[in-house]
């Protein structure tokens, strides 16, 4: 039986039904409309469906919906600031050609973005290792890393 | 080099905020929450080769929510493919491999079309399967796939052959030049060879996804997670519909690699069966058991080459395990002989024979034949350098053709980069300090290897450019924009023909009943093809607007030019006109009123429209030869260097330099994005993805714990991953251009073999090199 | 997938909503491999009991006389950014962060690893070379168990009807105590496990004698295992290069590798001895 639920998604408190099996991932696309975060392998793999709770990075494909009561969700539609402002992340993965099918950016991002909250001046190897669970088909890598190395710097030098 | 405005820059992709922003739409976003949607789920066959006795899905049908379950007897009667004709799309008598659809169940929600699947009651007479090439191959080979193959729609084509040797085969393409026997006899040095790769799969990240809705006059629109002109014309063949009838839709598409439609086929037949709306989402195992994955091929290799390095007769033997259904296997097995003849060979004979087997069916995947066959030759050019006591690079530097020169296959080469592009990752790689081992078991080494791909004749592609009346440039075409950034070459193409602002040009895509026809968004074509279709369009509009200015300025057509949307007399530019001047919509502006007439006077509006046909030329059926068998090659080399642990097998790639000739590049940029994504994807391919099959027929490891593609752990660092533009402007190519995209990983696995054969002296014939088959064959050469 | 949703608020309302439901109930923590298991079909409870509501399981505590313990709704995450157990016992921040990737660290609880079972289950092999145990809470009270006892084959635990692992204990190390967790995966750490050794070894004042030896192997058997005949063999000894190839030799006789998609059988059963002499000469070296 559906159950409503309370969520908190980039600073706004949603009431939605759910059924109990119910992803994270799917409440957030289907019933809240919140699609820029996708599904890709709905094993934890991928890292596609990355997205927010409290800070730290979560698959939503697999964490329940009513485990994510009570928390603050924030997803890639979340990230500009309230001006609409671009977050430097995703002003570096338009600079760098960090993107290039898209299906992975949204998530790409948001784990970057847990990544420099944690360490805002990681290496080359902390943005691997931070990021290792956040499969691209199309860029090899190597422009992304570069996008996230440079919003650091971005951050820090504004910060 | 001419100065252009746009050609050559790196100008920020167009989609990049749309996609940055979470904003960018999928089909996967297509009819969430539609009212009817009815979600479908197919039961997939457990056995690789059975006999169909019956099917019971009355439980399955009493299930509250299942709207329908449809089976063999709900398909259209005729088998459908694109070269042999020979898959039902659900199975009417026989089930072929581990994964063949049996049923399709139409449900008001995923969970219980799920649920329903369990419901089906199928029984199966079980009978022995084949999956060994090989086997499969023999004229005796007891088990026949297709047994009514002969019977089976096959068009004449000189891919396919004819007379052939067994019953399971289905293909055999064959080259003839010179005569191999006389070149053996003409060398000194033979060296004989056996090499297979694996089924890979394209490991899109956006799962296979469609949505169909059903239309009134018996036709379907359909969102599509693939390309549309060529899913289209997939449909209207399996379903017998006209095109006009078959609507295909996209927007972006998450990932590409050659994937083709599979739930589409389903989709809309249960739309047009329940006359409902169906969403069907592939789940990642259905991905890589119904995502029609790279071909693997046994490759028979035998070269003779002189004393002094001369390259003389290469004679190749290729069996290939198609799976139970051909789909492009013809072609992708035709390709192959283009990059088994890259280099100047005088004498060459290849058979390359598709063979059909119980394995799960196979695809076009990045680069459509040539890496499988690369990863052989590849390897053989570095072999045969050590027998003559030669460098690798001066060994293939001496074998390489250059422009000019006519191929193996008959063409005149022309934009071949070969030689710089194996020079420059050379000279980088020679600069590099090499990596001081992390222990005492870790050797480093380093390899090479030169790779080609080709884009086909014989293909069309279609543009229209609309002119609006504020100058915006509407440019429609028909190529799926899947990431490898045609959308942004395509507004640089059209801004600069225009002489325009990049923010003037509007694309218009993804649509086939909006954009006119494209052949296909594969083989690297769209550049060459798509772009002149779309340069040629913008000179269609041009002549229409200097033909309307014309009159206006007092002067005839050939006196006018334009930029930045003023039209003016090339010789007195203070006489020009706006684009605005020409539409009626002046008049009633003038009048006062809100309303405007955003029209012509007559001729309604400004359409420039073109076609580009690669012209072909005759190919030789018995010898496969021909003046005019493509359109352009793009020629590259990559260099690398490896860690192995000899203790344990472990390869690690540290340095990686590719180079490329794109002819020019329109955006290096994207360019050096294929070129690193192609060549982690090669690296990939090489050391850690593979189909592992049970012994049944039964895939084992579909899904991203055990298929393992590359992830940014297995990268070289920034600093040692170089990638090269090689200019070699083509003649046909809009502004010099011509595609690359599916050469980038061709050269990656070869030359990783050979880096752990010049870090170990082990030799590895088999992809992938897993850490366990490295450790053997160091073993292996104690 | 569809499950009833149940969530108790106290250990004592999780056991008894186990025992009511037993056989049909299973209990999620962070989900990471539950949610797998049920997408998969592999199980299908009528059940699902949510402990993750349970205030109070999600802690590392480490005292200088009772030694470590961690709760068992402590996420992975947590184990590895410990800054008591990078100084303390580095080893288990080391396994810990070499399980899956950040996110799945974040969720993934070092409750669920052990309870899910798996043989490469990347947090076993360290705390049973600590001789860590379980603190079990069930029905009739609690009890505690050696976790090298807690593994009853893949996927299944030695937890009875209604009961609930609630806590890890890990007794103080000895002074001198040295460990060290090594992982062989297909790519490198992202993978599961083909191999995973722990060593820990108590020196003796010298620094130089072995005194405690334990060497605890995932992956290469039903169970994680300690492989006692091997931990014999330095005891008493100094650690030198003969003694190292003996002592990864023998270990290789107490596995019962199997072949999987991951590797072959005799492939684990080399780099047991490869892992294993590595494992040792690293504390050799240190």
């Amino acid at each position: 039986m559906k159950r409503l639920i309370e969520l908190k998604v980039n600073g706004v408190v949603e009431r939605v039904y759910t059924e109990p099996w119910w992803s994270l991932g799917r409440v957030l696309r289907e019933q809240l409309g919140f699609t820029g975060t996708k599904i890709s392998c709905e094993t934890g793999n991928c890292g596609a469906c990355t997205v927010l709770m409290d800070g730290r990075a979560v698959r939503s494909c697999i964490y329940l919906a009513m485990k994510a009561r009570g928390k603050e969700i924030l997803t890639i539609e979340g990230l500009r600031e309230k001006d609409g402002k671009l977050h430097p992340l995703q002003e570096a993965f338009i600079e760098h050609f960090a993107v290039q099918c898209g299906y992975c950016t949204s998530g790409m991002i948001m784990g970057a973005k847990a990544l420099l909250d944690e360490n805002p001046s990681p290496t080359e190897e902390d943005v691997k290792e931070g990021l290792r669970g956040n499969l691209c088909r199309c860029t090899g890598y190597t422009k992304i890393i570069e996008a996230v190395l440079a919003a650091g710097s971005k951050i820090e030098g504004r910060g | 080099m001419a100065k252009y405005r746009y050609i050559g820059k790196s100008v920020p992709r167009v989609d990049a905020l749309a996609k940055v922003t979470g904003k960018a739409k999928y089909s996967t976003e297509e009819g969430i929450g539609f009212p009817g949607m009815l979600y479908g789920k197919v039961l997939y066959s457990p056995h690789a080769r059975a006999n169909i006795i019956r099917i019971d899905t009355s439980r399955a049908e009493n299930r509250v929510g299942v709207k329908a379950v449809l089976t063999g007897k709900d398909v259209p009667e005729h088998r459908s493919g694109i070269f042999v004709h020979d898959r039902h799309i659900l199975c009417r008598e026989m089930v072929r491999f581990v994964g063949d659809a049996v049923a399709l169940v139409l449900a008001n929600s995923v969970e219980v079309a799920e649920e329903a699947l369990k419901l089906i009651d199928v029984k199966y007479e079980v009978l022995p399967a084949i999956f060994d090439v090989e086997e499969a191959f023999k004229p005796d080979c007891p088990v026949v796939v297709h047994t009514e193959l002969h019977h089976y729609r096959r068009p004449v084509h000189p891919y396919l052959g004819k007379d052939l040797p067994g019953p399971n085969v289905n293909t055999h393409h064959k080259v003839r030049k010179g005569d191999v026997e006389e070149g053996f006899r003409q060398s000194d040095i033979i060296v004989e060879n056996r090499y297979q790769n694996a089924r890979i799969t394209h490991c899109q990240l956006e799962p296979y996804n469609c949505v169909c809705y059903p239309e009134d006059d018996g036709g379907v629109t359909l969102w599509t997670s693939g390309r549309v002109w060529h899913n289209a014309a997939a449909i209207c063949a399996a379903f017998g519909l006209p095109p006009s009838k078959v609507r295909l839709r996209t927007v972006y598409v998450g990932g590409m690699f050659g994937i083709v439609d599979r739930p589409e086929r389903f989709a809309v037949l249960g739309a047009l069966k329940t006359g409902r709306p169906v969403k069907i989402v592939y789940t990642r195992e259905e991905c890589f058991m119904d995502g029609l994955n790279r071909l693997p091929k046994t490759i028979y290799i035998k070269d003779g080459i002189k004393k002094d390095g001369t390259l003389v007769a290469r004679e190749m033997k290729l069996y290939i395990n198609v799976g139970p259904y051909t789909n492009i296997a013809p072609e992708t097995i035709r390709n192959g002989s283009y990059h088994a003849s890259q280099y100047r060979i005088s004498h060459f004979k290849w058979d390359a024979y598709g063979v059909y087997t119980n394995e799960i069916p196979c695809g076009p995947l990045r680069g459509f034949g040539s890496a499988e066959v690369l990863w052989a030759t590849e390897q053989q050019m570095d072999i045969l350098a050590e027998k003559v006591g030669m460098d690798p690079l001066e060994f293939r530097m001496k074998n390489t053709p250059d422009e000019g020169e006519t191929s193996v296959r008959g063409e005149v080469i022309h934009s071949i980069g070969a030689k710089e592009a194996l020079r420059k990752v050379s000279d980088w790689m020679a600069q590099q300090e090499p990596a001081r081992p992390s222990m005492g078991s870790v050797k480093i080494g380093r390899g090479m290897a030169l790779a080609n791909k080709y884009t086909k004749v014989d293909t069309a592609s279609t543009a229209m450019v609309k002119v609006h009346m504020d100058g915006t440039l509407e440019a429609r075409h028909g190529a799926t924009e899947c990431g490898q950034g045609c959308n942004t070459i395509f507004t640089q193409m059209v801004a600069e023909e225009f002489s325009v602002p990049l923010e003037k040009v509007k694309l218009v895509w993804g649509d086939t009943a909006v954009t006119s026809y494209d052949f296909d968004s594969a083989a690297s074509r769209s550049t060459m093809y798509v772009g002149n279709a779309l340069v040629l369009a913008c000179r269609d509009a041009k002549r229409q607007i200097f033909d309307l200015a014309a009159p206006k300025l007092g002067t005839t057509p050939d006196k006018l030019s334009i930029e930045e949307g003023r039209i003016f007399i090339k010789d007195a530019p203070e006489k020009a006109l706006r684009i605005a001047d020409l539409f009626l919509a002046a008049l009633p502006e003038a009048r006062g009123t809100v309303k405007q007439a955003l029209c012509l006077e007559e001729g309604a509006e400004i359409l420039g429209k073109a076609t580009f046909w690669g012209h072909p030329g005759v190919e030789d059926p018995e010898t496969g030869l021909g003046e005019r068998l493509t359109l352009s090659f793009c020629y590259g080399a990559q260099a690398v260097e490896v860690a192995v642990d000899v203790e344990t097998g472990w390869v690690k790639v540290l340095k990686c330099a590719s180079a490329f000739d794109c002819g020019r590049p329109i955006n290096p940029k994207l360019v050096e994005g294929q070129m690193e994504g192609g060549a982690v994807m090669g690296i990939g391919s090489g050391l850690y993805e593979g189909f592992i099959f049970s012994d049944q027929g039964e895939l084992l490891n579909p899904n991203f714990h055990d298929y393992r593609v590359c992830s940014a752990m297995e990268v070289p660092s920034g600093k040692n991953m170089a990638s090269f533009i090689v200019e070699a402007p083509h003649r046909e190519g809009p502004f010099g251009a011509k595609g690359m995209g599916e050469a980038a990983m061709n050269a990656t696995a070869p030359a990783i073999a050979n880096a752990i054969y010049n870090a170990t002296g082990a030799r590895l014939t088999k992809i992938p090199m897993t850490p366990e088959s490295v450790l053997r064959a160091i073993q292996g050469r104690k | 997938m569809r499950f009833e949703y149940l969530e108790p608020k106290t250990v004592e309302e999780a056991i008894s909503l186990l025992e009511k439901y037993d056989g049909k109930a299973s209990v999620i923590a962070g989900g990471t491999d539950l949610m797998l298991q049920m997408r998969d079909g592999k199980i299908s409870p009528e059940f699902v009991v949510d402990i993750g509501g349970i205030e109070g399981l999600d802690y590392i505590h480490y005292d200088e006389r009772q030694g470590l313990t961690i709760g068992a709704l402590t996420p992975i995450r947590s184990l590895e950014k410990s800054s008591v157990l990078q100084q303390r016992l580095p080893i288990l921040s080391q396994a810990a962060g070499q399980l899956g990737s950040v996110a799945i660290r974040n969720v993934g609880t070092v409750g669920g690893n052990l309870c899910n079972a798996a043989p490469s289950a990347e947090t076993a092999p360290s705390l049973i070379a600590l001789e860590g145990n379980a603190r079990i809470a069930g029905p009739r009270g609690e009890r505690k168990v050696p976790l090298e006892d807690f593994f009853a084959g893949p996927g299944t635990t030695t937890l009875g009807p209604g009961e609930l692992l609630v806590e890890i204990q890990v007794p103080l190390p000895a002074p001198n105590t040295q460990g060290v967790y090594l992982k062989h995966g297909m790519r490198g750490t992202i993978d599961l496990a083909v191999v995973g050794v722990a060593v820990v070894i108590a020196f003796d004042a010298d620094g130089l004698t072995c005194g405690d030896v334990k060497i605890a192997l995932g992956a290469v058997a039903p169970t994680p295992i300690r492989v006692r005949s091997a931990e014999n063999i330095l005891r008493g000894k100094n650690l030198d290069e003969g003694l190292i190839n003996r002592t990864a030799k023998t270990a290789v006789g107490e596995t019962r590798c199997i072949s999987d998609v991951r590797a072959s059988a005799e492939y684990r059963r080399e780099m047991v001895e490869v892992f294993t002499r590595r494992a040792l000469k690293g504390l050799m070296d240190r």
